[in-house]
């Protein structure tokens, strides 16, 4: 029963929530707040059977259940081993990941063998409050750092590691090199959990989203928040309400595009006006007016008030008059895009006679360095640019050949870099397992691999007699270990089919 | 040879970063007075260049007029031989000639922006009586010295240095930025101004002098007989009409197994056809996945090479050699029959399209603030040196790829909305700058004529703009935008709303 003793464990500092702000004493942000010392590893993009050097980070978190440290799921990615620190040192216990959620960009440590002694869960506020002077907690060496961090705004924002927006706290901060996770109190009551800053102007996870998140399930790696996932633009012009048949001052959003998988797919289409969500009205920017955080972007309402798979009520206007429709809220994760970010599972790879075949991702595009949005071949990054367009239930992924690992077999085809595969043995292929499976049955006594046009090799031809030989002699000579990694789960199903655009 | 445009994408981006340093060699703004010289740098002139450029930003107004200078030489028929890009975007072209302080006015008689060759004359007569016509001689050997003629560095007496020849192959032409001919480097040291000046060996000319590599010390190209030859031969009846191309990529079959699969024979080489460019020669003749074994007779190696006097070249330098109308004869296997068919050779349906632009004014369309421009090299140009690198993402994409998916003899021209004019008639417009125009008022776009005619046959009360990503569109109050567009052209100091 973790879940009801989690329940119990909130319940409490809640309660004690009042007394603390009684307290005009400095909060125990000692026994609330703790250091995390997480060594890190990627995988080595360009031949994924490898790892990188090892890197450490540290971050912030705070305790918030009996034995419950929160944190940002950002900086778990990789991570290969994790300390818990207080007082500038290790402390016993060995933190355990027990729950990851993207979308929100949260994560959940249990210490095994239990909390060390002096730690106790912080309080929770229910609100994040819009203004005034907050404290920015983090473990300094010995001490505890409580640097005064003064409200801006609050701003929808995407989240760090999903697609879901939500509203994020702007901070004013005199803490120096923050945003690694440190939690934000106001008057003793944990109101937020930075994300990242610029100079001295930090971003935090709002209370609201932390109480949904730490309130959610006890273990899993499930996205908790719903997003729209819809292409859309502002409808202020008139010359377009009036062309599409709107009466009066424009309001609501213009819907461009609705991707497949996305919350509306099915329901939404390209030229609606989505004029309200949950009975809240949408202005023609975008907005509405939330009942504590004043004008603030619409994506508020999805990830404020639903989970995957409820029903929201919304209205659109469509073809001259107004309708009410129930959209399928979705989570939308990354590994519904063609071009996924990948950032919580190794690169899926096979090796076939030499050829290094792998996914197009994120991960992928970024060896060509910090400008890869620049640098990376454009027929590789036009991909991404335009996953939108290219996503479809059919075609999940885009799957290359990166590289050929030279021998006498594959001979005539050592300078190919970055040749996309449409068919292999005359299968389409949409993900590495066509390739896989492709593997198992040859076109006669030949492999026989398309590439996209866009190569100036537009096919590549192998001994089917000689693959597995092959294979294992280009193994030996460059050292790999194994000659494939598939992924380990399969790619979600979207749900929903879309309507074409008019 | 044209460059596919796939394969071009890339050499235009390793390209970019060598532009700054291989440099054409045009001296801008030279002194003025006039050369005298030796045989044969009697024959050496010093041409003054008063241009004016194109500007694609704002495609109705031009940029300031400069001056350059460069080099020439004259020929048999009265006839001075130079670079293009010495006589491009002229306003007035002055010649000088050795032993005559007076400037003549000269006119260009042909222009291959493709090969970097021009032909000019004076408009007088007899400005040339007098000045012995420089003899053609061949392909200078390998290590072997040639002397380069010119006027470097706004130099006013004709230059000349030694150099020894130190490579010949296939290179990008800069003045036009997508040709590759056969070029000649040599270590003699040739410095801005020498550009259209002869290189000459025994007494004969053998090249022109055209573009240089400043990160190399003592390096320039020459254009080579073979190229010059061609133009000559070319512009011999008044008209030159350019390179053709075969319009197909090749890829090797250097694998064994490739070569099998295709039903080759033993011994038997050759390249597969891995695309064929709509509109192109070879299509409607070529298939993909045939595999070329001979190209007017001469055997293709697996590496897509043929033997040139010794040496080997690409098979397309054959094609090079070549005239538009011309036929070339390949032999081919296809499904593992053998067939010899002819191929007519016209241009490449994309090389003016691809080309830098010279001498010609900007095409645009304005109206009510919204700059349309044809999506060309010089669209692409107003996003800078680099713009191969950093020039939008839908323009880059569209130019380089999408056009090669397009089928039709001639792939539609692109339109792109280049620029708004803020007024109160579009300013509240969702902003699609760099946006390639798909339709409007749902006539599908396939040049700046089918744009402006899509706006002014439109007698709806709104014009729909619809652009080619992710469902972009926007909507002008028909009305509105009539009653704004003069104004709008007055404010902007805009003559004139086109040059379709």
């Amino acid at each position: 029963m973790r879940g009801s003793s989690l329940i119990a464990a909130l319940a409490l500092p809640a309660l004690a929530w009042g007394a603390a702000r009684a307290e005009a004493e400095r909060p125990p942000y000692e026994g609330w707040v703790v250091g995390l010392n997480i060594t890190w590893q990627t995988w080595d993009e360009d031949q994924p059977w490898l790892k990188r050097k090892p890197e450490t980070r540290r971050a912030g978190g705070v305790v918030v259940g009996e034995n419950l440290v929160l944190t940002t799921a950002e900086m778990l990615e990789h991570a290969t081993f994790v300390q818990l620190e207080t007082h500038g040192r290790s402390r016993p216990g060995k933190p355990q990941i027990k729950r990851v959620d993207r979308s929100a960009n949260l994560a959940l440590l249990s210490i095994e063998g239990g909390l060390p002694a002096g730690l106790a869960p912080a309080p929770v506020a229910p609100r994040t409050p819009t203004s005034g002077t907050l404290r920015t907690v983090r473990w300094r060496g010995q001490q505890i750092e409580a640097a005064a961090s003064r409200v801006i705004r609050l701003e929808v924002e995407r989240s760090e590691t999903g697609n879901a927006q939500y509203a994020h706290v702007r901070l004013r901060t005199d803490l120096s090199g923050g945003g690694w996770s440190e939690p934000v109190f106001d008057r003793g009551a944990l109101v937020g959990l930075t994300v990242s800053q610029d100079g001295d102007e930090s971003r935090a996870i709002p209370a609201e989203i932390l109480s949904l998140f730490v309130q959610g399930p006890a273990e899993g790696a499930a996205d908790s928040l719903p997003a729209l996932g819809a292409h859309w633009q502002v409808n202020k012009e008139e010359a377009v309400t009036k062309y599409l048949g709107q009466e009066g001052a424009p309001r609501g959003i213009l819907i461009r595009q609705v991707p497949w998988g996305s919350t509306g797919c099915g329901v939404l289409q390209p030229r609606d006006i989505l004029l309200e969500l949950d009975g809240e009205a949408i202005d023609a920017e975008g907005f509405f007016l939330h009942p504590w955080l004043g004008r603030i972007g619409f994506h508020q309402i999805l990830s404020e008030r639903f989970k995957p798979g409820d029903e929201v009520r919304a209205r659109v206007h469509r073809g001259g008059r107004e309708l009410d429709v129930v959209l399928a809220a979705r989570a939308y994760p990354d590994d519904l895009k063609l071009i996924p970010g990948r950032q919580h599972e190794p690169p899926p790879f096979l090796v076939a006679g030499g050829l290094v075949i792998r996914e197009l991702d994120v991960p992928y595009l970024r060896t060509w360095g910090k400008e890869w949005n620049l640098d990376a071949p454009d027929r590789l990054y036009s991909r991404y640019y335009f996953d939108s367009e290219g996503q479809r239930p059919v075609l999940r992924r885009v799957v290359l050949v990166t590289a050929v690992l030279p021998s006498v077999y594959t001979i005539g085809y050592h300078h190919l870099r970055d040749v996309v595969i449409e068919r292999f043995n005359g299968r389409p292929v949409s993900r590495l397992e066509d390739v896989a499976e492709a593997l198992e049955s040859p076109a006669g006594a030949f492999h026989v691999i398309d590439l996209a046009r866009e190569s100036a090799m537009d096919q590549i031809v192998l001994d089917a007699g000689t693959l597995k030989a092959a294979t294992g002699a280009v193994m030996e000579e460059y050292g790999l270990p194994s000659d494939r990694r598939m992924r380990s789960s399969p790619l979600p199903a979207g749900g929903g089919e879309c309507q074409p655009e008019p | 040879m044209l460059r596919g445009p796939a394969v071009a994408r890339d050499i235009i981006r390793a390209l970019m970063r060598r532009l700054l340093m291989l440099g054409s060699l045009i001296l801008l703004s030279g002194a003025s007075l006039p050369a005298a010289g030796r045989d044969p740098a009697r024959s050496v002139v010093r041409i003054v260049n008063h241009y004016q450029r194109a500007d694609w930003a704002t495609p109705w107004g031009s940029a300031r007029p400069g001056e350059s200078s460069g080099s020439g030489f004259v020929i048999e028929g009265g006839r001075v031989m130079t670079n293009a890009h010495v006589v491009s975007d002229s306003r007035l072209l002055l010649l000088y000639v050795a032993g005559d302080p007076r400037p003549h006015e000269a006119q260009v008689m042909q222009v291959g922006h493709d090969c970097d060759l021009a032909l000019i004359r004076p408009l007088e007569p007899d400005v040339l009586k007098g000045v012995p016509a420089l003899p053609f001689g061949g392909l200078p050997g390998l290590g072997s010295s040639v002397d380069t003629l010119g006027f470097p560095a706004g130099g006013v007496r004709v230059s000349s240095t030694r150099g020894v020849v130190s490579r010949i192959e296939g290179q990008l032409y800069v003045h036009s930025g997508v040709d590759s001919h056969l070029a000649v480097q040599t270590d003699a040291a040739i410095n801005p101004g020498s550009s259209g000046g002869p290189v000459v060996q025994s007494g004969r000319v053998v090249g022109v002098a055209f573009q240089n590599n400043p990160s190399l010390e003592n390096v320039g190209f020459f254009i080579p007989m073979e190229v010059i030859s061609r133009f000559l031969q070319d512009a011999g009846d008044g008209r030159y009409d350019g390179y053709p191309d075969l319009g197909a990529e090749t890829g090797n079959m250097e694998n064994p197994s490739a070569r099998a699969l295709a039903g080759m024979r033993e011994g038997e080489s050759g390249a597969r056809v891995t695309r064929i460019d709509p509109g192109a020669s070879a299509d409607g003749i070529l298939e993909k996945g045939d595999v070329i074994l001979a190209v007017n007779g001469r055997p293709v190696a697996n590496d897509g090479s043929v033997e040139d006097d010794g040496d080997r070249i690409p098979f397309g330098y054959l094609i090079d050699r070549l005239f538009i109308g011309d036929t070339v004869t390949l032999d081919l296997l296809r499904r593992g029959e053998r067939k010899r068919l002819p191929v007519p050779l016209r241009e490449h349906p994309l090389s003016r399209s691809r080309r830098h632009v010279y001498d010609e004014q900007p095409r645009y369309f304005v109206y009510a603030g919204l700059v349309f421009v044809p999506l060309s090299p010089g669209t692409m140009q107003t996003y800078g040196s680099d713009w191969a690198r950093v020039a939008p993402r839908t323009l880059l994409d569209e130019y380089f790829f999408r056009v090669l998916a397009r089928a039709g003899p001639r792939p539609g021209e692109r339109v792109v909305l280049l620029r708004r004019l803020d007024d109160a008639v579009n300013i509240e417009m969702a902003w699609f700058l760099d946006q390639v125009v798909e339709r409007v008022n749902g006539r599908a776009i396939d040049g700046l004529a089918s744009l402006i005619e899509a706006f002014e046959q439109n007698r709806e009360d709104h014009h729909v703009i619809e652009f080619a990503h992710a469902g972009r569109f926007t909507v002008l109050d028909r009305r509105r935008a009539d009653a704004a567009n003069g104004g709008i052209l007055q404010r902007y100091g805009i003559h004139k709303d086109r040059r379709p």
